[in-house]
């Protein structure tokens, strides 16, 4: 007799999930755990990106009955966890003080950097990178949740508008509308704090 | 600086570079996170596949709309074509004073 070893496959993990082998949930876990952060990872601020990810695994095991298979277990993980980000941003935004700082004068520094042409390997330097980072978030802390979604989605990302759509479960013309708004307002922001 | 300036190509590419790093460099998770992911899951207890009344509902709902939409403009047509008005009024009559509206009824009768 011959023993099937090869791994079940992700519907059939889910049918027996669903049969009441809450355990057989582990194997989805190991297996798209790194994937899940490193969605999470690059939205999420690094203290809270565990919780966020538990937060994230822990809404697909309770919509698993939703799940239908149609584009894959992977894909379909992706869009709840992208709107468990879009989640945490939206109740952070509702509590959050902003402080009313612009950017330092060393931020303004390499933003000029950038812009004009003295150095083209300027941002491939980890200390640039890191004032890219700081720059990238003092502008994102002042978008709403909504255009910040959109923002890293199709600006940051470069996924399409469709793609983007799939993923937050808006229309396309409404994320066609966002990401134009927001890169505007994020030019707004740059621009200003470059003025001060 | 001129806001249009900020478009640069170079701006977008650091900041795009600078998202993508935070994607390698961020901290690993504990090691007891699978066991708290799975704890969690645990206490929630098993789940079944339950129908989506939800979304029945919505089904249902838009199944039926072309159907009521047909069926208003048939309506409608009919209502132009056999003298809505005449009935209306003498809705407007019973509703008035039912009553006399029954007598008269009577005696035309």
């Amino acid at each position: 007799m011959r023993v099937n070893h090869s791994k079940p496959s992700d519907d059939e993990i889910v049918r027996r999930i669903l049969d009441g082998d809450v355990n057989a949930f582990e194997h989805l876990l190991v297996k798209y755990q790194d994937k899940v952060l490193r969605i999470v990872r690059k939205r999420i601020p690094y203290g809270q990106v565990e919780e966020t990810a538990q937060d994230v695994f822990v809404r697909a095991y309770q919509s698993l009955p939703a799940f239908k298979g149609k584009n894959g277990f992977l894909q379909w993980l992706s869009v709840i966890a992208v709107r468990t980000c879009y989640d945490f941003w939206r109740k952070q935004y509702r509590v959050r003080e902003l402080a009313m700082s612009t950017l330092t004068e060393k931020h303004q520094d390499w933003l000029e950097k950038i812009i004009s042409n003295q150095s083209s390997r300027l941002f491939n330097e980890q200390s640039s990178q890191k004032e890219a980072r700081e720059v990238l978030n003092w502008a994102l802390d002042r978008l709403s949740a909504e255009d910040r979604m959109v923002l890293e989605l199709v600006y940051l990302e470069g996924l399409s508008g469709k793609e983007a759509a799939e993923l937050l479960g808006w229309s396309v013309a409404n994320v066609k509308i966002r990401s134009h708004r927001s890169r505007k307002k994020l030019r707004k922001l740059l621009a200003e704090s470059m003025e001060t | 600086m001129k806001s249009s300036n900020i478009d640069d190509i170079k701006v977008k590419q650091a900041l795009r570079a600078a998202y993508h790093a935070k994607e390698n460099n961020g901290p690993e998770v504990s090691e007891q996170f699978e066991a708290q992911v799975m704890r969690h899951v645990r206490a929630l207890g098993p789940i079944h596949s339950r129908p989506d009344y939800l979304s029945l509902f919505e089904q249902f709902v838009w199944r039926l709309a072309p159907v009521t939409a047909a069926l208003i403009i048939v309506l409608a047509a009919w209502a132009i074509q056999f003298d809505f008005a005449s009935e209306f009024e003498m809705a407007t009559i019973f509703m008035d004073d039912p009553i006399s509206f029954n007598l008269i009824q009577q005696l035309v009768i």
